[in-house]
Parts: structure tokens; C-alpha cells; sequence
């Protein structure tokens, strides 16, 4: 069942140049699907239409059975598809953490007796558990990620969209948030978007959306994506770097058989080889 | 950053550290209401004794809470004589040109700054046994009965808390961006008042840039997360204050009222 | 051109309860040309580190030494220091403030004492350096750029006082591949014309790829020093110091357990796949 379907979605900011030109998208309940891109392809600008913060000018899109063309949608749009965004330190309205988590709650008038054990509840899910005291920008970016995705998941959205969530991170920050996003992944109850220009964190994705120059340029399994070094290169990207590996040792003469994504597969090939 | 910002919190484990926010509050509004009567020697007695006393109490490091009086030494010079030259009232002692030197104008210079001086360690004693966010959810509290009269008490108390929450980022930002222009060659130490002046719009253009892309970045996540305005919220119950709480206020009541007694019945 | 650090220790809000030491007895010493990499978890004093070299910052305990002269001795002139050492902070996008791009990249210059037409001509070859026409791009207004081109300007307002050395902090986070391959490009350049450049990152393939020398920072210590090859041999090491070893020498290390010995030097791509080739075809040789 798609949770989320839109075509030919096309947006410009005014200045005339169209951000997005006819771009479609379409994710299935469940699976974690990876928008990627250079920087300013409109992967950002795409997302920002699951939950109607910016308006469909032109196309379709249904979200969680909504129709997004409707203003009357709005709000129920941005309860069923949550948010978390690129700037760790720009997406907190209170000094301390549990507060923050409760904002949401708020906005959707939950009774006060049920939000404590609902922000309790978040923070263990992005084990941040202990952290309810705390002011967010004395936290590492990570933590300021995973207490901003609690904001989020107290909320109890279908959808969760991360916008370049890892970009502003450093490695042990990555490697906190992309764990917790493939937890989520492996629970299966969320449908997870995911937008990045790291190739290697779009591994994780059941599928790959390609995008350059507003336009989703290719789709499909990671594999079918990310082995494709001259279709990556197209759109601005680099290979995974095992996928880089087995093209010069192929070429180089080496008789590879499959193409690895991951460092695990290309040691596995590898040593099948020898 | 060598020198702490004024208004830093400590966090501690003191009778004024475990006050709650809005009774703090409550009292700090009622003696600055007593040292704004203040205006005789035993009343700066009882005001300085009450600082002194809150000081002590709090358990803070009184150099740092001094130490932005210390920073505005030239200040206090600056507000005395004003006072003590330009004061219309009272005989002069010595007059020349536009200046005149009077016993009442000294005497008003040295409320004056004692009166700043005095306000500055009870804020001093504040923002150092009350966490920022506390002192948010005490305006909060106290703004409430506001929204009877048409003000948008809500949502005033959501930009302060938004504000303060803000500020330690800002601080860091603004801290970056100088040194960022000092490595290419500004000169903010400079000394020359024009060159200082001429050197500003290389920190406050970028300063304000971040600061405008931060609350757009902000607003953004406050919608993304369903906020439309104070009316459709959750709306919190207030927890009651603690017998300490009421003691507190009721002491800074009695000092308040000493201080009205001391104004009508002492004269200077 | 040496730079040194002899014993340098740094702490914030020195004296107050809210004291914390940043560095403790760092000594560190920089050879002409060359591009020294620094690593380390995050409020490991890299900051600081580079903040001092910058003297941007002046030292508790130890002295900073460039040429052999104590550059926060009482009557050193900072501000020709400043011009000898530019540094890029972290996000300079962000620092941005002139209407037009050749005025901001002009702004170092202003204390230099150059005439105009010096100006301009060192405006010029510091936007070109980065890959900018000065005609196309001079008069445009940094606002209107994209932040890869900002952060690009940014770097040109540095190059243009030609510093003999260069700090970079953090300077390809958020940059996609493009972006960071064009900066690696530059660092490769400016260094072959005889800057000498400091780069701090987490981004252990980048420096494997253009650092000769790399430093790891733990908890305001120099825990680990020496080429990329010597700081990366010991995968484990480099873990407890909570930094990531390259990427390649992550894959030699995993291909070394399964029983396929892969040299510990191996660290950057082009090494890896030449011991591969030749491990694996005959003789060497396809």
C-alpha cells in the first residue's frame, strides 16, 4: 500500500526557475526509501510538500490517504509525517529537553496527564532515557538529533522524514543517528524518507530515489542505483567506494564476479577470489 | 570567551537554588520595588544587608556576580557626576561654566548608582541560582493572569523562552564571527570610538543573517511539529509553591515594606 | 618559517567555577610546506588548538612560536601575524557581510596598505584560485550564491591576504562530492605553491588522501602523531581515541582477518587497490 504518492510535483520559490520540475515520488507502508543528491537538486524542497509546509503549486499528492492539495489537510499531514532537520541547533523551542519533546504534544492539545509518559516513552525510544533535565545545546549533535527525532516519534507519526539529518554530524554522531534510523527500519511500523548526498548512507534504503536539477533522474534498489558509477557521475555523485574498487580491479583484469555495496561485501567477494 | 557573560547560572545545591522560579521572581520584583524607595542611609543599610545577605546565602562565587559592577566602574563614575555637576536643586558648593556642584545633586548621584549597583546583584543573584528555563516558566506563570486583559500572555512567554534558549548559541556564534574578522585583519580592540564603529557592520550583518536564518529554521520545525498559535494547546497546570516558597516571599515582602516605612518616616 | 608550540596548555573561564581546560601541554611543531592533519573527538581542543595558532587565543601556561618569536610576547605585532596565518573557521559561509563578492574577499586587505590595483589584482587570483571569474562573479551579491559557492568565496576573502599558512576547520562537512573533491584539489594546489596548511577534520579518507602528517587530540592531549600510515596502523588505537581510520585501511584491516594480508600502509584508495591489483592479477600485471 503506498503511504505516500505524488506525481509530477513541480515548485518554484517566485524567482521563476523551477525548483522542482515535475518530480514523482511513491514510498510503500514501511520501507525506508533514500532521496539523493547534490546539494540544491530539490530533495528538500520535494519533502517539504509530505507535510504541507510548502503548498502543492502544481501535481498530486496523497500522504497517509490525505490529499495534500487541501488546506484543510494541513495539520492532520503534519501529525501523520514528522520531521527532523538538518541544523541540530536550529529546531528547539525550549531549554530543556523534556519540554521540547512535550511541544509537539501540546500542539495536538494531548491531555497533560498522558505527556510525560509519552516524552519518557520517546526519549527511551532514541535511548536518550535520563536526558528529560537536560538543556539541548549543551547535548553533542547527535544527541540534539535524537532528542530532536523524540520531539518527533512522541507524536506517534506514519511517516518520518529526515532532512540531511547527518550532515552537520560528526562520525560518532552519524553512526548514533544512522542507528537509530535503521532500528526504526527494522521495526517496520514507520515509513521512513531519507534525504542525503552521502551514497553510502543510502545503502541502508529499500530504495533509492535519484535526483538532479529538480527532477528525480532515476529510481530503484540500491544495488541497481549505487553499482551504476556512470549514471551516479550524471547526477554529481561518487560511487560507494567498494563499488569504485570492483570497477578498477575488473578493469585492471581481476575476474570479479558481484558487484559489492557494502565494505562487508567487497571483503566477502574478495576473499571468495583469493 | 575568558570573562563569564552577566547573568550566568551556577548551577548549586542552596536554599535559593531550591526556591521555585516564580517565587524568586515574585521577591526580586519586590526588592527591587524596596531599593527604587530607597533613598536614606538606613534604608541603603537594609538594602545592602539584604543583597549581601541574599549573596551569601546563594552560595555563588561572589567574584563572578561582582564582577560585571567591576566591568562598569567608568558607568558608575559617569552617572555620580553627572548628578553631582548638573543637579538643578540645592545650594552649590562650586559653579563654573555649565557645571555646578551641589550637596543634593552628589547625594542623588550616589543613589543613583547605588541603586543600579543594587539591582545588578539582585539579578546577579537571580540568574545565578535560577535556570534559564525556569526563570521562562516563571514569566510564564506570572504572565497568565495577562491574557484576561487581551494581552497575548502565551505567547509573549513562548518568544522570551524561545529567546533565552536561543541566546547560549548566539553567544558562541557572535564569539566565531569576531574572531573569524579578527583573523582577516579587523581591528574591534581598536581604541579610536570612529574605527570601532566602522568596524560593526563586518560582525553585525552576519549576526543578524544567522540570527534571521535560525528563527526561519525554527519556525519551520515549530510547524512541522503542528504549532499554530497559543489558543489550541495543551494547557499546563501550575504546580502549588512550597511553604519555603511563601516564607521567601513573605520575608521579601517585610523587606519591601521596611523600605516604604523608612521612606515616609526617614528623612536624608 | 617553523611554527611551534611549546607546552601550551588552555583553559576557558579560567579562575571562575565554570573552568574547563581545553588543552594541557600541547608541543607541536610545524616544518615549512608541509599539511599537517588534526583529528579528535568533538571537545577535544581542536578549536583551541587551531585558535592559538591563530592567536586568536592566548595561552595559559606555554608559548606560541612562529620563526622562533613568542607571538604573545608583550610588543610582538599581532596584526602581521594575523596576515601571515589565515584562518577559515568552520561554516565561513556564515561570516559573509559585503554587498558584493569582491568587496568581501577585498575585506582582509584593508590594513595591508596596498593600492587599489594591488587589491584588486590579489582579489582576482584568490577568486580564481577557488575557480571563480573575477568578471563573472565580483560583482554579484554573496547572498544570491549557493553555499557551496559561499563557503568557496569565503575561502577566497582568506587567500587573499596570501597567508603563508593556512588553517581549515572542518572545511568539507556538509559539502557533497563535488564540493569535497574541488577542496581537496585546492588544498593539493595551494600547498605544491608552498602554503602550509592545518586541516582539522573527522574526515579520515580526506586527510589519508592530502595530510603528510597527522595529529590525533584526545581530551586536550596529543594522543598520536606521525604520517597517515603510522597513525592508522593500529585500527584499535585509533577506536579508544574515538576517531575513524580511513576507509581503506578499514577494508585492509577486515581483508587482513579474513586471511588476505594487506599492508598496514595501504590507507588511501589508490594504495589499497594497487596492493589488490597486485595480489590479485598474475604477476602483477593484467
Amino acid at each position: 500500500m503506498a503511504v505516500i504518492k505524488g506525481r509530477d510535483i513541480s515548485f518554484s520559490y517566485g524567482s521563476g526557475k523551477k525548483t522542482l520540475d515535475h518530480a514523482s515520488i511513491r514510498a510503500e507502508a514501511g520501507e525506508l526509501i533514500a532521496l539523493l543528491g547534490c546539494n540544491g537538486c530539490g530533495k528538500s524542497t520535494l519533502v517539504r510538500h509530505l507535510n504541507a509546509l510548502l503548498p502543492l503549486q502544481k501535481g498530486e499528492l496523497r500522504v497517509a490517504g490525505l490529499d495534500a492539495r487541501a488546506q484543510a489537510n494541513c495539520w492532520r499531514l503534519r501529525r501523520q509525517c514528522g520531521m527532523v532537520f538538518q541544523n541540530p541547533d536550529n529546531q528547539f523551542v525550549s531549554s530543556v529537553v523534556e519540554e521540547d519533546i512535550a511541544f509537539g504534544l501540546e500542539n495536538y492539545e494531548t491531555p497533560e496527564e498522558e505527556i510525560p509518559t509519552r516524552v519518557r516513552a520517546a526519549l527511551a525510544a532514541v535511548g536518550m532515557s535520563g536526558f528529560e533535565k537536560r538543556a539541548p545545546h549543551l547535548l553533542s549533535g547527535g544527541q540534539k538529533q535524537r532528542v530532536a527525532l523524540a520531539g518527533v516519534l512522541a507524536l506517534n507519526p506514519d511517516i518520518i522524514v529526515f532532512d540531511e539529518v547527518t550532515a552537520m554530524l560528526d562520525p560518532q554522531g552519524r553512526r548514533e543517528v544512522l542507528g537509530i534510523i535503521d532500528r526504526l527500519r527494522a521495526g517496520g511500523k514507520k515509513t521512513l524518507v531519507m534525504i542525503t548526498h552521502y551514497v553510502e548512507e543510502a545503502v541502508m534504503a529499500d530504495r533509492v530515489y535519484l535526483m538532479a536539477g529538480g527532477n528525480v533522474t532515476a529510481q530503484g534498489s540500491p544495488r541497481d542505483i549505487l553499482t551504476d558509477a556512470a549514471l551516479l557521475a550524471q547526477n554529481g555523485l561518487l560511487a560507494p567506494l567498494p563499488v569504485r574498487m570492483y570497477e578498477d580491479l575488473k578493469a585492471a583484469g581481476v575476474p570479479l564476479e558481484r558487484c559489492p555495496l557494502t565494505n562487508e561485501e567487497l571483503v566477502e567477494e574478495l576473499c571468495r577470489f583469493a | 570567551m575568558s570573562a563569564l557573560p552577566a547573568g550566568q547560572f551556577f548551577p548549586g545545591q542552596s536554599v535559593l537554588h531550591a526556591l521555585d522560579a516564580r517565587a524568586k521572581l515574585l521577591g526580586f520584583f519586590l526588592l527591587l520595588a524596596g531599593v527604587v524607595c530607597a533613598a536614606s542611609l538606613p534604608a541603603y543599610a537594609v538594602a545592602f544587608a539584604a543583597a549581601g545577605a541574599l549573596l551569601a546565602l546563594s552560595r555563588l562565587p561572589a567574584r563572578a556576580v561582582l564582577a560585571p559592577l567591576k566591568r562598569l566602574w567608568l558607568f558608575f563614575v559617569l552617572i555620580f557626576a553627572m548628578n553631582a555637576l548638573f543637579y538643578e536643586r540645592g545650594d552649590a558648593l562650586w559653579s563654573w561654566w555649565i557645571f555646578r556642584l551641589s550637596k543634593a545633586g552628589m547625594a542623588q548621584g550616589a543613589n543613583v548608582a547605588a541603586r543600579v549597583a543594587l539591582m545588578m546583584v539582585l539579578s546577579g543573584v537571580l540568574t545565578g541560582t535560577t535556570a534559564p528555563m525556569e526563570i521562562t516558566g516563571a514569566l510564564n506563570a506570572l504572565f497568565k493572569p495577562l491574557a484576561l486583559l487581551g494581552i497575548p500572555a502565551q505567547e509573549i512567554a513562548m518568544i522570551l523562552g524561545i529567546a533565552i534558549q536561543f541566546i547560549p548559541t548566539l553567544l558562541e556564534e557572535t564569539d566565531t564571527i569576531r574572531k573569524a574578522q579578527i583573523a582577516r585583519g579587523a581591528r574591534f580592540e581598536s581604541r579610536s570610538l570612529w574605527r570601532r564603529a566602522a568596524s560593526l557592520p563586518p560582525l553585525v550583518v552576519p549576526i543578524f543573517l544567522s540570527a534571521f536564518r535560525r528563527a526561519d529554521d525554527l519556525a519551520t520545525a515549530m510547524e512541522a511539529r503542528g504549532y499554530r498559535g497559543a489558543a489550541n494547546r495543551t494547557h499546563r497546570r501550575a504546580r502549588p509553591l512550597r511553604r519555603a516558597d511563601w516564607f521567601a516571599l513573605a520575608l521579601c515582602t517585610g523587606v519591601c515594606a521596611l523600605h516604604v516605612v523608612l521612606r515616609v518616616c526617614v528623612a536624608f | 618559517m617553523p611554527f611551534c608550540l611549546e607546552e601550551v596548555s588552555f583553559t576557558y573561564a579560567a579562575g571562575t567555577p565554570l573552568a574547563v581546560q581545553a588543552l594541557r601541554g600541547v608541543s607541536l611543531r610545524m616544518e615549512a610546506g608541509e599539511v599537517l592533519g588534526v583529528m579528535g573527538h568533538t571537545g577535544c581542543g581542536k578549536s583551541t588548538l587551531i585558535q592559538l595558532l591563530a592567536g586568536l587565543l592566548v595561552p595559559t601556561h606555554g608559548r606560541v612560536l612562529l620563526d622562533g618569536q613568542d607571538i604573545n610576547a608583550p610588543g610582538c605585532d599581532r596584526a602581521a601575524l594575523r596576515a601571515r596565518v589565515g584562518l577559515v573557521f568552520q561554516y565561513p559561509e556564515c561570516q559573509l557581510f559585503e554587498i558584493t563578492v569582491a568587496k568581501d574577499v577585498t575585506f582582509g586587505l584593508k590594513h595591508s596598505g596596498l593600492s587599489p590595483a594591488q587589491k584588486e589584482e590579489r582579489v582576482r587570483a584568490a577568486l580564481e584560485t577557488v575557480g571563480f571569474s573575477y568578471e563573472r562573479m565580483g560583482a554579484q551579491s554573496p547572498l544570491a550564491l549557493s553555499g557551496g559557492e559561499k563557503r568557496r568565496v569565503a575561502i577566497a576573502g582568506v587567500l587573499a591576504a596570501r597567508p603563508e599558512i593556512l588553517i581549515f576547520d572542518e572545511p568539507i562537512a556538509g559539502l557533497d562530492p563535488m564540493g569535497r573533491e574541488r577542496f581537496l584539489a585546492l588544498v593539493r594546489r595551494l600547498n605544491a605553491q608552498g602554503t602550509s596548511i592545518v586541516l582539522v577534520s573527522h574526515n579520515a579518507d580526506a586527510l589519508a588522501q592530502c595530510a603528510d602528517r597527522l595529529l590525533v587530540l584526545k581530551d586536550g592531549c596529543v594522543a598520536l602523531e606521525g604520517t597517515a600510515e603510522q597513525v592508522f596502523a593500529d585500527v584499535e588505537a585509533a577506536r579508544r581515541l574515538q576517531v575513524d581510520v580511513s576507509t581503506p585501511r578499514a577494508l585492509g584491516q577486515m581483508l587482513t582477518q579474513r586471511g588476505v594480508a594487506v599492508p598496514a600502509g595501504a590507507v588511501t584508495y589508490e594504495g589499497l587497490l594497487s596492493v589488490l591489483k597486485e595480489r590479485f592479477c598474475a604477476g602483477g600485471n593484467p
